[in-house]
């Protein structure tokens, strides 16, 4: 169970760097909006495997409209496709995914067997790392996407935390940002210096430098 | 090629050992991230997945020292019991003390069993049923290493949360492990894991305290049955056997010695002697079943087996005290055990079971002297067998020429229970039962 409130935040904190902020607004109502709800669907591992190949279908729809319209990364769609699992799961009164909606080996394992007991798997982490994964796309050059990462990756981790070190914690997060903050930005700055010594010692031949 | 995926398998193995035992769930999801993010992120400027790719490393790292350098100040000791048995939940005591002026959470504590993983030589052979598999699970070899893996596996283990110690506390917590297998279950020691501040890695408490547990087979509840047969004469007598029952050969006349009971008092020499005179006595007249386990190899498969022994385990479970049992099966060579009225107890046979093992290098005829020598000494006979072919059915065969009563049960592989014909148990079918191996309960239960 993911804490209230984290990813509905991170469902708009997508919408805004992506600029779909209605559509993230409107998940994030759907989703942080059951807990005040009390309908739950009675859904069948075959309802799930239904709902898992339609986010499949979702996400090969994309994948074949981004290469024919030629468009920016898909990733930053990923939670449209992501999200009829998501409700599934929060809605359904099984609490959880199928494990054979997301594994097909197990799905196929379960039709032989189906009287085995029920297994299923919490997407909602999962989720949230694709979520923001998904923001990471929409290539915003500031540092709202590196405060917003590490506010939603400590918001995930308190509750997670072992009991009676909260100072430690903190001490351990800000270093990993901080830390984490020049290793990805180092990364950045290696790369465009990469790039300018390749292009220096071996130009194009379209380059105008080359006489 | 064949030692380059034996390698890979080895490492993976170790990997996914690792990763399970060290990482929590969120630093699973941590570890998972960096892949993504290293991959999707390989180039900088088309997004900014670097970024999370820097933060996840950087906390990944942070989480590895603080956890590989954090001291888990304990003590622990652990009571192993003697017993268990296959598929039942073994708990014993293991107490833990804290060391330290400091109060301890969120500690988990397992057991650390033997590591399942197949040597060389044994992977570089083929396992039973490999022939069958499709062409991906024999060329990657892991339908093999599977198989080598479970055959290994003695045991699992589930976590159990530690409650929080006090500062210089002891506490007494219950670990479970679950049998898999019958014979020795080897303990390596307990091991105690406590996630770092961050919770994504855990630091690592163990302690060498080698013990073993002797796992007994798994027992059936055998439904009431009585087996025809009558009380045979024993010549000699048995050694040792207790004064029950009633049809008892004078031996000798002795001293009374305290604790002898007053009913063994023989009144006439005491009247002649002036002093208490017992009179000893033997039985020479008892019931006595054999118990013939099929061990051979030949077309049967270790499940098959197994439940066999589980099934003859149970009628040593069952038997009346005043009834003698002979055990016969053929290991590196013919056995026969007897138990009963003052011999072996029941646990005593449960251990020699909890060791028998498929016979691969002899055929079924060599157990036949050992039955048929004995068969003046019995009262009935209990077979369980593997298969029911014409060396099984001979045996039985021989056993009803000489009016034993016989009762026989053929252990078959899941799904294969079709009708047999009883053969030589033609004219007592009520004692001829097929067990389908996996679903033996339901067929004890139904005769």
């Amino acid at each position: 169970m993911t804490p209230p409130m984290l990813l509905g935040a991170a469902l708009v904190f997508w919408g805004w760097q992506t600029g779909f902020l209605v559509w993230g607004a409107a998940m994030a109502a759907a989703v942080e909006g059951s807990r005040m709800l009390s309908v739950r669907w009675k859904l069948s591992p075959a309802d799930f495997y239904r709902i898992a190949d339609a986010s499949a279908l979702l996400l090969m729809a994309m994948a074949v409209y981004r290469f024919v319209a030629g468009t920016a990364s898909m990733a930053r769609w990923l939670p449209f496709a992501l999200f009829p699992l998501l409700a599934a799961q929060t809605f359904s009164v099984f609490g959880k995914v199928d494990l054979g909606a997301v594994f097909y080996t197990v799905r196929q394992r379960e039709k032989k067997n189906p009287t085995a007991p029920r297994r299923g798997v919490d997407i909602r982490y999962p989720c949230l790392a694709l979520i923001l994964l998904a923001a990471s796309a929409a290539n915003v050059r500031t540092t709202a996407f590196y405060a917003g990462m590490i506010l939603f990756a400590g918001w995930a981790l308190w509750p997670r935390r072992p009991k009676g070190r909260p100072l430690a914690f903190i001490t351990m997060l800000a270093a990993a940002a901080a830390g984490g903050y020049f290793l990805g930005n180092g990364l950045h700055v290696t790369q465009q210096h990469l790039e300018g010594w390749i292009g220096h010692r071996y130009p194009s031949p379209r380059s105008p430098c080359v006489t | 090629m064949l030692r380059i995926i034996y390698i890979l398998h080895r490492a993976a193995s170790a990997l996914t050992h690792w990763v399970l035992l060290r990482l929590t769930p969120a630093g699973q999801l941590v570890a998972a991230g960096i892949g993504v993010t290293a991959a999707f992120g390989i180039n900088t400027h088309l997004n900014m997945a670097h970024q999370a790719f820097g933060f996840l490393v950087a906390a990944a790292v942070a989480a590895l020292v603080v956890g590989r350098y954090t001291q888990l100040p304990l003590r622990m000791h652990r009571r192993a019991p003697r017993y268990g048995t296959v598929g039942e939940p073994l708990s014993y005591r293991l107490r833990v003390a804290n060391t330290t002026g400091k109060p301890l959470h969120d500690m988990i504590v397992q057991e650390r069993l033997v590591d399942p993983r197949p040597v060389w030589t044994e992977f570089r052979s083929p396992v039973p049923g490999e022939h069958s598999r499709g062409f991906m699970e024999r060329w990657s070899g892991f339908y093999r290493w599977r198989r080598l893996v479970v055959r290994h596996r003695q045991a699992y283990t589930e976590p159990t949360p530690l409650p929080v110690l006090a500062p210089y506390a002891e506490n007494d917590i219950q670990v479970t492990v679950v049998p898999e297998k019958r014979g020795r279950l080897d303990l390596t020691g307990p091991m105690v894991r406590r996630p770092e501040p961050l919770g994504l890695f855990h630091a690592l408490k163990t302690t060498d305290a080698y013990d073993s547990v002797l796992v007994l087979p798994r027992l059936y509840r055998l439904p009431p049955s009585a087996l025809p047969g009558h009380r045979q004469y024993q010549p000699g007598g048995v050694a040792l056997a207790a004064s029950v029952g009633d049809s008892e050969e004078f031996v000798s006349l002795r001293d009374y010695r305290p604790g002898d009971p007053k009913r063994s008092i023989h009144w006439k020499s005491w009247a002649k002697t002036g002093k208490p005179i017992i009179k000893e006595t033997q039985e020479e007249f008892f019931v006595r079943h054999a118990l013939v386990l099929d061990t051979f190899a030949e077309g049967g498969d270790a499940a098959v087996f197994e439940e066999a022994v589980s099934l003859a385990a149970s009628f040593v479970s069952a038997r009346s005290s005043e009834t003698l049992l002979d055990l016969m099966f053929v290991g590196p060579e013919a056995y026969c055990f007897t138990s009963g009225r003052g011999l072996a107890q029941a646990d005593r046979m449960l251990e020699i079971l909890a060791g028998v093992t498929l016979c691969t290098d002899k055929s079924f005829d060599v157990i036949r002297p050992l039955v048929i020598g004995r068969a003046g000494l019995l009262s009935a006979c209990i077979c369980v067998l593997q298969a029911w072919d014409a060396d099984r059915r001979s045996l039985v065969e021989t056993l009803c020429g000489l009016d034993i009563p016989v009762m026989v049960f053929v252990i078959v592989a899941p799904g294969q229970s079709m009708a047999y014909d009883p053969g030589p148990m033609q004219g007592n079918p009520q004692h001829f039962h097929v067990l389908e191996a996996g679903r033996m309960q339901e067929g004890l239960a139904q005769r």
